[in-house]
């Protein structure tokens, strides 16, 4: 796995984004991902439509390679964890949480984290809230533009489009990074990009497998 | 057996006419009589000459004679592709049989149709019971299916031209393999116009059935092609720039008809010409209206009623008016532009003038002066009877798949019983035992590999070894998305204050501001916001822009192609007695003077260097989709002999090649250039295939299943069931390469998009020509409107990140300036 990184300052705080759909946070010595949306091919399958699991063991087995990089203390999940209901897809995390037993997992609820909190324990998580605060930084799943607390948030999967040629464009995943506000790109591959969405003032940390691209809109 | 025309059924059928004063067409009884004695087949009639009548007719003569064996029940499916005509169809049926004095019901049978009246025809089927392709797999997938189907005598599949060719063709020849095998002595007659190819329509519709026969009426419609000069004869002409001119003359046009249907190529297209009439001829508010694909279901249905009632004075349209109801006011059809085909430009024109020996009148009005080529073209097409062909769709695993869980809902198959069956079919002849057993796969656990799809439980096997499907809300969501009609991903428009306005695609409104403005359905709305799939907008005036639709743009036809050679090349020797090269003769001059006119077996290249740089023009006139993918391929095989970036245009009629730096070619290095040999490695070298792979790739994952686009009612829990085609393309890809819809979706690139066959025959063709290498330092009328058409493609084969980078670095350099 190629794991390239970019270092940002945010409100203080020295963060690393990398191009493997995450942040660590050195100071906490934590991980911080949103959006695994786990069980969702599984969840597609059941009503029929035949989605393969690979994108759900790729993004299982990305995780794994992030924590025995990082060796973290706690990893930090900012909602949708859990695309729908539980199925054998989702149980699968268990064996993430078993195997790195000594790391505090945190989920703050997502709106698709719907099934009960104790199936959500069961798979080793064991802190679920609404919203979580660390030193300065608030962790909440849905971002909000009123906010004045230094927040890290998840739910929209933000996307960039880049102009190839005429008639095609590239687009990728991104980090927003806004002066109080970071968004986390989703970290399973088997979600869309939102492309659409602006931000003040934000920085568009785009991604591929061999580095990032940075824009600021405004300058474009 | 029984003379026909001694039979109880003729008598009854020829006084009944006799006292309508109206005598049997030759093909009709020809038909009759066939159908008679037992046979399966197709007809070919124009339009207006009643071909419903020759095997409805036929069916009920049959009927007659052979009362006493008759039992309750459905005696004749008719399968039409057009849901509008059904209605009017049926009437005409029941009128029919009510004043014969035979007690039959014709009922028609499609999405519009009240449940209540499903519910009742489920009970109790009609006699003649009218569907879309698509319905008709809904009863298939029925449990009652074999009860509805038990005393069926004749499928007739109406308008056979209009659904082969495309994936609805597939769906018929399906149910039809199914039909044949589970109905005894089913007799099946297609009714079709003119194409190309009417054998092969034939033994596409009836491959297993021996006791058949064409039969082709004699009659023939009249039509009269009048081009609409403009004024002068512009020396360059470019497309687009003529309309304003010839706006008046269109309008004069409508003034002197009854009236008129206006036939644009493109949905925007037509809001513009709505706009350029209104202004030509302010008194034609209220009298004109606007009909496309994107507008309001209502408003097209009012709009349709009030053309048959007389009240229109004239409809812009674009292919939306094509088919369907004859609207009998309409005496007179103009096409703007080019029409691309010559089935096409006869259809349209066959669309005023209804009665069998009116003769239609279409004016064609040119959107640039070297158009008219095309009415010289289209006139000796007409003589000479030449139509397009249609071609046959083959080997769609997504309609097949498709199919199998219809199958398996209404009641099971088993796999030894239905593959025979679906090998009948001639889409499917080719099919193999190992790709049966993966569509097999595909629905019973999702694929080859089944531990990567656990939980899959589409189809169920039972001991018996019967597929079928077990869960009530699969067979929900399977009924509710049957059929192969994948509709873009289209945004409603509505006012502010509500008020449903039309749809526009999704793609367009994400390059929309706040605050802008465009133009739909003959009104300037501006863009408010949007919210769920809906965009709010309020009326507004000014310039505006047209929302431009994908897809829009057909190439032109092989067949009228080669007669716009031949034009041209008649134009060259100075051959040409027709009235349209006469009045281009300033135009063509300009042309022989400055470069050359290419004869039929010279290709033309034009060198020309101007201020901007160096162009590379050549004109093979086949198409602008063939012309893509030659020019792509060309300037790829420049840029191996010399590292040289172009960006490219083209239009149906040639194509350029464009550089900043001088282009080395000669006469030899040309004829390189056009080499047969490892053509198609160039080709997958030089284009992205993956992304037009893609593209296809969404409606084959829709039909297959893989993406439901209908869900029923609002549920709560649809956005967890909402997927991306483009994600499952991607992942397949990578992971599962040889998974059949993902090659399909290849193949689909490599004949529909690339056309592959036209594209070999024509370098096959340019290597026997000539090339003539012009050189010249201004641009010239062929040239001209390639120059002006935009679209642009660059090509460069570095790859992805220094792309990225230089797009960036050429972003900010901009800035500077």
């Amino acid at each position: 796995m190629n794991l390239i990184e970019q270092p940002v300052c945010f409100c203080g705080n020295d963060l690393l984004l990398n191009n493997q759909r995450s942040i660590y946070w050195q100071a906490q010595n934590a991980l911080i991902f949103s959006d695994l949306h786990s069980g969702k091919s599984a969840h597609f399958r059941k009503h029929g439509m035949a989605i393969p699991s690979y994108l759900h063991y790729s993004d299982l087995e990305r995780l794994q390679f992030l924590i025995q990089h990082y060796q973290p203390k706690q990893i930090i999940i900012v909602g949708d964890l859990i695309h729908a209901a539980s199925n054998k897809e989702v149980t699968d995390l268990k064996r993430i949480t078993s195997t790195f037993s000594t790391i505090d997992f945190h989920l703050i609820k997502g709106n698709h984290d719907r099934i009960s909190e104790k199936l959500i324990k069961d798979l080793g998580i064991a802190s679920v809230t609404e919203n979580l605060m660390i030193d300065t930084i608030q962790f909440v799943h849905e971002p909000s533009s009123h906010s004045n607390l230094p927040t890290i948030s998840g739910h929209i999967h933000p996307g960039i489009q880049i102009p190839l040629l005429k008639n095609s464009r590239k687009k990728l995943p991104s980090f927003v990074v806004q002066p109080t506000q970071i968004i986390l790109p989703a970290f399973s591959k088997l979600t869309g990009l939102d492309i659409k969405t602006t931000f003040d003032e934000a920085t568009f940390y785009g991604f591929h497998e061999e580095g990032f691209i940075t824009i600021v809109p405004n300058q474009l | 057996m029984e003379n026909l025309k001694t039979s109880e059924g003729y008598q009854i059928i020829n006084n009944w006419m006799t006292t309508d004063q109206k005598v049997p067409f030759e093909f009709q009884e020809r038909t009759w009589n066939y159908y008679h004695k037992g046979y399966s087949g197709m007809v070919v009639a124009p339009t207006g000459f009643g071909k419903t009548f020759s095997v409805f007719l036929g069916v009920v003569i049959n009927y007659i004679n052979q009362y006493q064996k008759m039992q309750s029940g459905l005696k004749l499916l008719w399968v039409t592709p057009i849901r509008s005509l059904a209605k009017d169809l049926a009437r005409a049926m029941q009128e029919g049989v009510d004043s014969i004095g035979i007690d039959w019901v014709v009922e028609v049978r499609n999405g519009d149709t009240d449940p209540k009246q499903k519910a009742k025809q489920t009970k109790q089927m009609p006699d003649v019971l009218i569907v879309t392709p698509e319905s008709l797999h809904l009863l298939l997938a029925q449990k009652s299916r074999d009860k509805f189907f038990k005393n069926l005598q004749c499928i007739a599949v109406d308008e056979w031209h209009e659904l082969m060719g495309n994936k609805r063709g597939v769906l018929v020849e399906l149910a039809l393999a199914y039909l044949q095998n589970n109905v005894s002595n089913l007799k099946i007659w297609g009714i079709t116009a003119t194409i190309g190819n009417i054998d092969e329509a034939m033994e596409v519709l009836l491959p297993n059935v021996s006791k058949k026969i064409k039969i082709v009426s004699k009659e023939k419609k009249q039509i009269e092609i009048i081009p609409v000069y403009p004024d002068k004869v512009d020396v360059l002409p470019w497309a687009g720039h003529l309309g304003g001119t010839l706006a008046d003359k269109v309008a004069e046009i409508i003034s002197q008809s009854r009236s008129t249907l206006v036939f644009t190529n493109t949905r925007s297209q037509s809001e513009l010409w709505y706009q350029l009439l209104l202004n030509a001829d302010p008194d034609l508010a209220g009298q004109l209206a606007l009909h496309h694909g994107s507008i309001d279901h209502a408003l097209r249905q009012w709009i349709e009623n009030a053309l048959s009632t007389g009240q229109l004075k004239a409809v812009v349209c674009t292919s939306s008016l094509d088919l369907g109801v004859d609207f009998k006011p309409v005496d007179t059809v103009v096409q703007i532009g080019s029409s691309k085909g010559i089935a096409r430009f006869l259809q349209r024109a066959g669309r005023s003038g209804h009665s069998p020996y009116e003769t239609s009148k279409i004016y064609f009005v040119p959107t640039h002066t070297l158009e008219l080529l095309e009415v010289a073209a289209l006139k000796d097409a007409y003589k000479n009877k030449v139509v397009e062909k249609r071609e046959p769709m083959v080997l769609c695993y997504d309609v097949l798949v498709q199919f199998m869980v219809t199958i398996a809902l209404g009641g099971g198959f088993k796999s030894n019983e239905l593959f025979p069956i679906i090998q009948q079919t001639h889409a499917f002849q080719y099919l193999q035992e190992e790709d049966w057993n993966w569509c097999l796969a595909f629905i019973t656990k999702g694929g080859k590999l089944g531990e990567n799809y656990e939980e899959f439980h589409r189809v169920a096997v039972n001991d018996d070894g019967v597929y079928e499907v077990k869960k009530r809300r699969i067979g929900m969501l399977h009924r509710l998305n049957i059929g192969v009609i994948v509709s873009d991903a289209m945004l409603r428009v509505k006012y502010t204050s509500g008020g449903y306005i039309g749809m526009v695609e999704e793609y367009f409104v994400t390059k929309l501001k706040v605050g802008d403005k465009f133009i739909l359905a003959g009104r300037v709305l501006e863009y408010v916001r949007m919210k769920e799939l809906t965009v709010y907008v309020r009326n507004s005036s000014g310039k505006a822009i047209t929302p431009s639709w994908l897809g829009g743009r057909l190439p032109l036809s092989a067949n009228l192609s080669m007669f716009l050679r031949e034009k041209l090349s008649e134009a060259a020797e100075n051959q040409s007695k027709s009235k349209e090269i006469q009045f281009l003769n300033p135009l063509l001059n300009y042309q022989q003077t400055h470069s050359a006119l290419p004869l039929h077996n010279e290709l033309l290249v034009e060198q020309i260097h101007t201020r901007e740089g160096y162009h590379l023009f050549m004109y093979p006139l086949e198409g602008r989709l063939v012309h893509e993918v030659m020019a792509t391929v060309i300037a790829y095989r420049i840029s191996k002999r010399f590292p040289i970036s172009f960006s490219i245009a083209m239009n149906d009629y040639g194509f350029e090649l464009f550089s900043d730096q001088p282009i080395p070619v000669d006469l030899e290095f040309l004829t390189e250039l056009f080499q047969l040999d490892h053509l198609l490695d160039d080709v997958v070298a030089s284009i992205n295939a993956a992304e037009m792979a893609l593209h296809k790739f969404r409606d084959i994952a829709v039909i297959a299943g893989m993406v439901i686009q209908t869900f029923p009612g609002k549920q709560r829990n649809n956005k967890s069931l909402q997927a991306s085609s483009s994600i499952i393309f991607k992942v397949l890809e990578e992971f599962e390469p040889s998974h059949l819809l993902v090659r399909q979706a290849y193949n689909e690139v490599f004949n529909q998009q690339l056309q592959e066959v036209r594209l070999v025959d024509a370098f096959k063709r340019i290597a026997s020509n000539k090339i003539v290498l012009k050189f010249t330092d201004r641009y010239t009328p062929m040239s001209f409107p390639i120059k002006v058409d935009s679209l642009r493609q660059s090509l460069s084969s570095e790859d992805l990140t220094t792309r990225i980078n230089r797009m960036i670095e050429r972003n900010l350099k901009k800035r500077k300036k």
